[in-house]
């Protein structure tokens, strides 16, 4: 009976190790998923700043010149550009914004909307996209938002 | 003669290598493990008061009415569930275009609730241990904290008012 008990105990600790290992392997991952959550949370909320600087560059544009952003007499209502953003004097992209500025209700009604769309660029990690809706009120002595708006334009 | 126990000499001292190599790596990952929570514990409490910030700030955007008293906010300004066709159509300043939305601070509890003239929508927003709004002109400076795992932190935002 003795020689059939021999090396029981190397079995159960190469089992223990084998058990430990997966407990272990199986908790890592799941840290990992809300790990990598967090960060999407943070690239999501990178994206939506990046939208709202688009949204006020346009705003600027509009506040600065008023006949942005078509030319004196340019029948052209709808327009839309992108500009990169980097982190400071680097050459770090942090991402784009892409604005497009809709005026068909500016000389009626005297209302500019913006779409802005942010999205962040970091090489080998998944970019996020967000896009913010603004109303702008042109009238004279009114200038200013009168609807701003998380998403797509309210239908 | 040599093999009186169970097991070897040699058995005996693997054994113990193999434990101890499973220890210092169970210790290990629960030290890496204790540093991304404490991480995440932190951060996620940043991201909330940032969250918080930020919907308080896209309300006063679309203000065109505020009154803001120790642990209250509300706003009155474009109702953006309805498309600039049908509010111009209405009037932009009509009752039909327009919206309330007010925070209260009540129990510990953030509530948001949003009013037109054809619905109103109450849900609470965050569970905090304090909200207070302080009016300066046209500025609102709102003091909030949050209690989580035993740790109290305190965030101040200031939103620009119409």
């Amino acid at each position: 009976m003795r020689r059939n008990r021999q090396g029981s105990v190397l079995i159960f600790a190469l089992l223990f190790t084998v058990l430990t290992t997966l407990i272990g392997l199986s908790l890592i991952g799941m840290k990992k998923g809300h790990y990598s959550a967090a960060q999407l949370a943070v690239r999501a909320e990178q994206a939506r700043l990046l939208a709202h600087a688009g949204v006020n560059d346009a705003i600027a544009k509009l506040q600065k010149d008023p006949f942005f952003p078509s030319g004196v007499g340019d029948a052209q209502t709808y327009f839309s550009y992108k500009e990169p953003l980097k982190l400071g004097d680097s050459e770090e992209l942090l991402g784009y914004y892409q604005v497009t500025v809709d005026q068909v209700r500016r000389d009626e009604e005297g209302v500019v909307t913006i779409r802005s769309v942010g999205q962040t660029a970091f090489s080998g990690e998944t970019s996020a996209r967000h896009a913010t809706y603004v109303e702008v009120s042109m009238r004279p002595g009114n200038f200013g938002v009168i609807l701003w708006k998380e998403g797509q334009p309210p239908r | 003669m040599k093999r009186r126990g169970g097991f070897t000499i040699i058995e005996a001292l693997f054994t113990m290598v193999i434990f101890s190599l499973v220890l210092s790596a169970l210790a290990y990952s629960l030290s890496m493990l204790s540093r991304v929570s404490l991480a995440r514990k932190d951060f996620g409490f940043e991201l909330e008061a940032l969250q918080l910030t930020q919907l308080i700030r896209d309300d006063a955007r679309n203000a065109s009415q505020v009154s803001a008293s120790a642990g209250s906010l509300v706003f009155v300004g474009q109702d953006g569930e309805k498309s600039l066709t049908e509010r111009l159509e209405a009037g932009l300043s009509a009752p039909g275009s327009m919206a309330t939305v007010r925070y209260e601070f009540v129990e510990g509890w953030l509530y948001r609730t949003k009013s037109t003239d054809l619905k109103t929508e109450r849900a609470p927003v965050y569970q905090l241990a304090s909200f207070e709004v302080e009016q300066n002109g046209r500025l609102a400076k709102v003091k909030f904290s949050s209690e989580k795992s035993n740790k109290t932190e305190t965030f101040e935002t200031v939103v620009q008012l119409p």
